[in-house]
């Protein structure tokens, strides 16, 4: 089609476009082969202990004071039920630290109807900076809860206000909109007591609630939603989260303990400075800067990942929505890479340097970049003749064979050692998910993923709406909402 | 060369539905078969609850003995937590039924580290002198749990506070604020531990924080002594007791470094 000069140059930049994008792609799964085969270790030796009067037998009598604390901004929807399934904890001793960040909705309102709410003086440590506090309130009803009212200042904002007022030498920060299990803390609580000189962060898997029945705040039954694009986030859960999470505190490696849910030592947190405000990615950066600050303090210390299920929470299953939700989510991957630069690839941060930020390169930074040139350039290449028929055939079968694989075989490790989804039918539409993701989702998502590059580039930071059904009071909206469409 | 990575990118994508369906077919019969035992066990919870309510040890022990392994380990250890003095006295007397005892004994050198766990929490209420060998060995068993577990329960059995035997356990174990819990049951009589340069710093910050949740002033008095101890780690634990739980902590704890 082209003949000459043209034609030699088109084939040698299809043939470097080609040598970048396999080597990208294999480099990825490469990296997610590697966190499954640690992850099947790691589950193997370590299994969770499922049964809650054995955990409390075994560390109740043991267990440190835990402060939950739990920004909430507009979520009028959950916070009732959130904040009942937080107090009816089963642990010995623990506080409950709602921070309303400004919200423009009724989120106080309802708190301070439900829970008779009375302001009172509480001592403010200053050492951490945030936006001004209103007013800081306490239960009439549950002498436990106490809920601070602020000016919006965002989630990170939030966290520091109230670490400020916590007085628990542990804080479980999570989202005002997470739904916790009754035994999460004193499963999370597990490495505290196991090794409490060198723990400082405890990680922990975080469930989809889409689909499962939902009554007074507590899980009744499992179950898989009827929407594809939730049941496609369960795998991404299962391989990305909980596999690669794993697998890199084994390794020492881990760079992220979800904002939906984590255990800090707070005198660690106060040292590092508490969350970055303002950041897209504040949970990923204070993790970082854990590890910047204990290594260069050198101090000993372990950041473990509990594959227990400890909470619930909803994820999209609007196109647009999720689309919000995963640029924001890469815009602060790369904020949270180019801030600590410094430390990737860096033998000086031992294995967070190398790992942790090498999976950071190659997954957050490189990845869609690569993925997206390829998705445009090598069929193109290939229609003007530049690159073969085979080339373009076996670059596919590689990217969805190997993409495959990786999912398929994380859900086939979640059900063999922690058997998140009882039913067998569950199981066939889990995997019938995981086939299909490689196929039309992965690419949609290499796109939104670009689209938080954009926004990053343009250093825009909007956090979006994110509408919840809300986990209600009888019964999942989730659920419910699910229902109605199939019985239509 | 591309025929063969071709066909292999495809072959992975036949391996992973070949998983899922087998998958599927394994998920079901389980499924099937842990309905089926959970009536079972409900049916023998019954015939324990009665055994137990009615004091029948024969009646107890035969159907624990009829019962598999695993599930009878599990359920006389809910039993155990549950149940009332009279109770537990039979279920520990069951523990010493020798086919119980010997699944007890294979278990601990054989099974999985979380059921040799519930084997030494089972064998710390059997009271024959082979469980209590057995629980001796544990205490070198490869997993600190296991080891923990294993000191726990020959500590269940001790009239004085464990320490020379608690030195024995690894490292790693040593570093578990479980220890604190082996301390407990004697937190009145381990005063001279917490002071006894001569132990490890792990056993005498246990013995200490054993105090410190028995009796907050003496645990004050002690921390202050023990602040300027030569054991780093000590100083620290009392130092942080006195800083964090002790009323003008603060004051105390630069008084006594001053002194």
């Amino acid at each position: 089609m082209i003949d000459g000069a043209v034609r030699t140059d088109l084939i040698f930049v299809a043939e470097m476009v080609m040598v970048l994008v396999i080597t990208t792609g294999v480099a990825q799964n490469a990296i997610y082969l590697f966190q499954l085969v640690v992850a099947a270790f790691e589950l193997r030796r370590r299994p969770p202990i499922l049964d809650a009067r054995r955990l409390w037998s075994r560390y109740a009598g043991v267990a440190p004071r835990i402060a939950i604390i739990a920004p909430a901004f507009n979520e009028e929807a959950t916070i009732i039920a959130s904040t009942h399934a937080m107090l009816a904890q089963k642990y010995p001793d623990f506080d409950v630290i709602i921070v309303n960040d400004g919200s423009t909705d009724t989120t106080l309102e309802r708190l301070i109807a439900d829970f008779e709410l009375h302001p009172v003086d509480e001592p403010i440590d200053l050492t951490l900076d945030h936006e001004p506090i209103r007013r800081v309130y306490r239960s009439s009803v549950v002498q436990r809860l106490m809920v601070i009212d602020k000016e919006n200042g965002g989630k990170g904002d939030a966290q520091n206000a109230a670490l400020n007022l916590c007085r628990a030498p542990l804080c479980c920060v999570m989202d005002g909109d997470t739904l916790l299990e009754p035994d999460a803390l004193l499963r999370v609580v597990r490495p505290f007591v196991d090794d409490p000189e060198r723990v400082v962060a405890v990680g922990a898997t975080i469930r989809i609630a889409n689909g499962t029945r939902i009554v007074d705040g507590q899980v009744e039954e499992v179950g898989v939603p009827k929407s594809f694009i939730a049941r496609v986030q369960i795998i991404e859960y299962l391989r990305s989260f909980l596999m690669a999470r794993l697998a890199w505190s084994r390794i020492g490696a881990i760079v992220l303990i979800s904002g939906a849910f984590g255990v800090f030592r707070r005198d660690t947190l106060v040292a590092v400075g508490g969350y970055a405000r303002g950041s897209m990615g504040e949970d990923l950066d204070v993790v970082i800067r854990l590890h910047r600050h204990l290594r260069r303090e050198k101090q000993e210390y372990h950041i473990p990942f509990v594959p227990d299920p400890v909470c619930w929470t909803e994820v999209p299953e609007k196109l647009s929505v999720l689309a919000r939700q995963r640029s924001r989510w890469q815009n602060g991957a790369l904020e949270c890479f180019f801030r600590h630069r410094g430390m990737a690839l860096n033998p000086r941060y031992g294995r967070v340097g190398i790992a942790g930020f090498g999976q950071m390169l190659i997954v957050d930074v490189l990845g869609p970049i690569v993925e997206v040139l390829g998705y445009l350039t090598l069929p193109f290449f290939w229609y003007i003749g530049a690159l073969n028929t085979e080339s373009l055939l076996i670059l596919t079968a590689l990217v969805f064979g190997l993409g495959t694989f990786n999912s398929v075989a994380s859900l086939i490790l979640a059900e063999l050692e922690l058997r998140p989804y009882p039913r067998a039918r569950d199981v066939l539409i889990l995997g019938t998910a995981a086939i299909l993701e490689n196929f039309g989702y992965r690419q949609l998502h290499n796109l939104w993923r670009l689209r938080g590059y954009w926004h990053f580039l343009r250093s825009k930071k909007h956090w979006g709406e994110m509408p919840r059904a809300g986990f209600g009071q009888e019964e999942s909206l989730v659920t419910s909402r699910n229902r109605q469409r199939s019985n239509a | 060369m591309f025929t063969f990575l071709t066909l292999s990118a495809a072959l992975l994508i036949l391996a992973s539905v070949a998983m899922i369906v087998a998958l599927v077919v394994a998920r079901h019969r389980a499924y099937r078969r842990e309905q089926r035992e959970a009536k079972a066990q409900a049916a023998i919870e019954t015939m324990l609850a009665d055994a137990l309510a009615q004091g029948d040890q024969p009646t107890l022990d035969r159907s624990l003995e009829g019962l598999a392994v695993d599930l009878r380990h599990s359920m006389v250890l809910n039993a155990l937590q549950v149940t009332g003095d009279t109770a537990k006295a039979m279920l520990s007397a069951t523990l010493d039924v020798p086919a119980i005892r010997i699944d007890l004994l294979r278990v601990l050198k054989r099974g999985a580290e979380e059921k040799r766990v519930e084997a030494c929490e089972l064998l710390a209420h059997a009271t024959s002198e082979e469980s209590r060998t057995a629980l001796d060995k544990a205490l070198h068993d490869r997993s600190w749990h296991v080891q923990l577990a294993a000191a726990r329960a020959l500590a269940h059995r001790t009239a004085a506070a464990p320490a020379t035997m608690i030195e024995r356990l690894s490292p790693t174990a040593l570093r578990s604020a479980r220890l604190v819990e082996i301390f407990r049951p004697f937190a009145t009589t381990v005063d001279a531990i917490a002071h006894d340069p001569g132990h490890s710093a792990a056993v005498r910050t246990s013995a200490l924080a054993a105090i410190q949740h028995d009796d907050q002033a003496r645990a004050r008095d002690l921390s202050v002594r023990l602040v300027q101890d030569d054991d780093p780690r000590i100083a620290r634990t009392a130092a942080r007791f006195l800083d964090e739980g002790a009323p003008h902590g603060s004051t105390l704890v630069a008084e006594a470094r001053a002194a």
